[in-house]
């Protein structure tokens, strides 16, 4: 190749990468830039008409359904809010835990993603104890009244999920107790991680937190209810956090 | 607008980590023919994680076993024990995984539950590096001990199956050793949920939560107590 030739090609990969470059540059300067409140988000008016329970189990699917679902919701939630349950659809279905969108876009709750977190809970069926577990983790991290309390509570007091393929039923045929050794947690997952997150809550709030007060008697009133737990491993959780807490 | 595009952008990063992921050759299993397309991405995509995790720390007993916290040191250890992987559609006793070492000891057969059953992705993992144990001849393949009578757990009651309500006092569900079947599994985790530096908050609390239950399962005191100074000497 003639050394002119080479400059070109030389300039050529040079103007490629250089424009790469920009484009990524500008990409991230427009999605990194804040939104402002010239523009507010539109807030979506949610008819009363679909009771929490009985959102439809297309909501569980990350697709089109998940926008519809979220309307039906009983709470009013900003269009940002219903572009985070869309992300967090997907991440459920994706069944990769290790999302980093889990903690860099669901943190600083307000009270109606609370709300409609806790509704994408009670939507998602009860043999989803992964995604229901993942759900009540978020809730659980982002604990700040007697209200958030109150939701893991309901959570600790469902009945039991008698086997992971239908929990309204115990399982068919032998079960190996060797070979199904992670069952025994699953089935209680959501429940564990409510337990882990009052412990959490309760270990790292402070007693003299004016603002925390009923929470973190409702938290400790939680936990001893769980103790109380017919379900053996809800129940030595419960016991082993507030041991650990010097109760 | 702008969190669409955030999303967008997002999407494209974890894309890129995907593809980097899954272009490590490193991570070829030798499926066979049966194995359906659902398992094996769910298996490509477990142990693409494990290649992922990464920390600058360790407990003894996990370098012991392990190595340094590297994915690709996971990924190398799995494969050096799990030569194939098959499949069945039958129940298996509730089992997602599992090692027969007279049938096949380099052969780890995946069943129905693996996909069908909503586990934390911690929890499958633990299971098939469990399974992945019981790969090794040299070592008798880590046969299990009976749980002692009677079996309880550190609060004193008696542990239970979940299923059967029945105990498991006089099951072949324990282990003796400190590095068997339970235990490296247990090390593995508790390691991951104390050192891992890319590790979101809920794998680590899931790697906890599951990895604390395994430790009921070790019965030797020595063991047991060989455990609980790895893990609390750091």
């Amino acid at each position: 190749m003639r050394e002119s030739d080479q400059k070109s090609s030389r300039l050529m990969a040079g103007v490629v990468v250089g424009g790469l470059a920009v484009l990524i540059a500008a990409l991230m300067w427009l999605t990194s830039r804040p939104t402002g409140k010239a523009s507010p988000a539109p807030a979506i008016e949610v008819q009363n008409s679909v009771e929490s329970t009985s959102l439809p189990a297309a909501a569980i699917a990350p697709a089109a359904g998940i926008t519809e679902a979220a309307k039906k919701m009983n709470t009013k939630i900003s269009s940002e809010d219903v572009e985070k349950i869309k992300v967090l659809h997907e991440i459920l279905s994706s069944k990769n835990d290790n999302d980093p969108r889990l903690d860099s876009d669901f943190k600083n709750l307000s009270a109606e993603m609370k709300q409609a977190l806790a509704e994408t809970y009670a939507s998602l069926p009860r043999e989803s104890r992964n995604q229901k577990g993942t759900v009540v983790f978020l809730l659980g991290r982002s604990i700040s009244s007697a209200a958030d309390v109150s939701f893991l509570s309901s959570v600790l007091s469902e009945p039991p999920c008698l086997s992971l393929e239908n929990c309204s039923r115990s399982p068919n045929g032998t079960v190996d107790e060797h070979a199904s050794m992670s069952n025994d947690i699953t089935v209680v997952y959501p429940q564990l991680v409510a337990v882990k997150s009052i412990g959490r809550f309760l270990n790292t709030s402070s007693g003299e937190d004016a603002g925390l007060v009923d929470a973190r008697k409702a938290a400790i009133a939680a936990l001893e209810n769980a103790v109380k737990s017919d379900q053996q491993r809800i129940s030595a959780a419960a016991a082993l956090a507030l041991q650990n807490l010097g109760h | 607008m702008s969190i669409q595009l955030q999303t967008i952008w997002k999407t494209l990063g974890l894309s890129l980590v995907a593809m980097t992921i899954h272009a490590s050759p490193a991570l070829a299993l030798n499926f066979d023919s049966d194995v359906p397309q659902a398992t094996q991405q769910q298996i490509t995509q477990d142990l693409g994680f494990m290649a992922s995790v990464s920390g600058s720390k360790t407990s003894k007993l996990h370098q012991e076993v392990f190595g340094p916290m590297q994915g690709a040191g996971y990924v190398k250890w799995f494969s050096d024990r799990v030569l194939s992987v098959g499949y069945t559609d039958s129940d298996m006793g509730g089992a997602v995984a599992y090692v027969s070492p007279f049938m096949d000891s380099t052969k780890m057969v995946l069943t129905k539950n693996f996909t069908s059953f909503d586990h934390p992705q911690i929890a499958r993992l633990m299971v098939v590096f469990h399974e992945a144990r019981h790969t090794e001849n040299e070592s008798g393949n880590w046969p299990h001990a009976t749980c002692p009578t009677p079996f309880n757990d550190v609060q004193g009651h008696e542990i239970k199956s979940i299923w059967t309500g029945l105990p498991l006092a006089g099951q072949a569900g324990c282990d003796e050793k400190a590095i068997g079947a339970y235990g490296s599994s247990l090390i593995l985790l508790k390691n991951i949920s104390l050192f891992c530096e890319n590790c979101n908050e809920k794998v680590k609390m899931d790697a906890q939560i599951f990895a604390d239950d395994q430790l009921n399962r070790i019965i030797s005191s020595e063991a047991h107590e060989a455990l609980r100074t790895d893990l609390n000497g750091q």
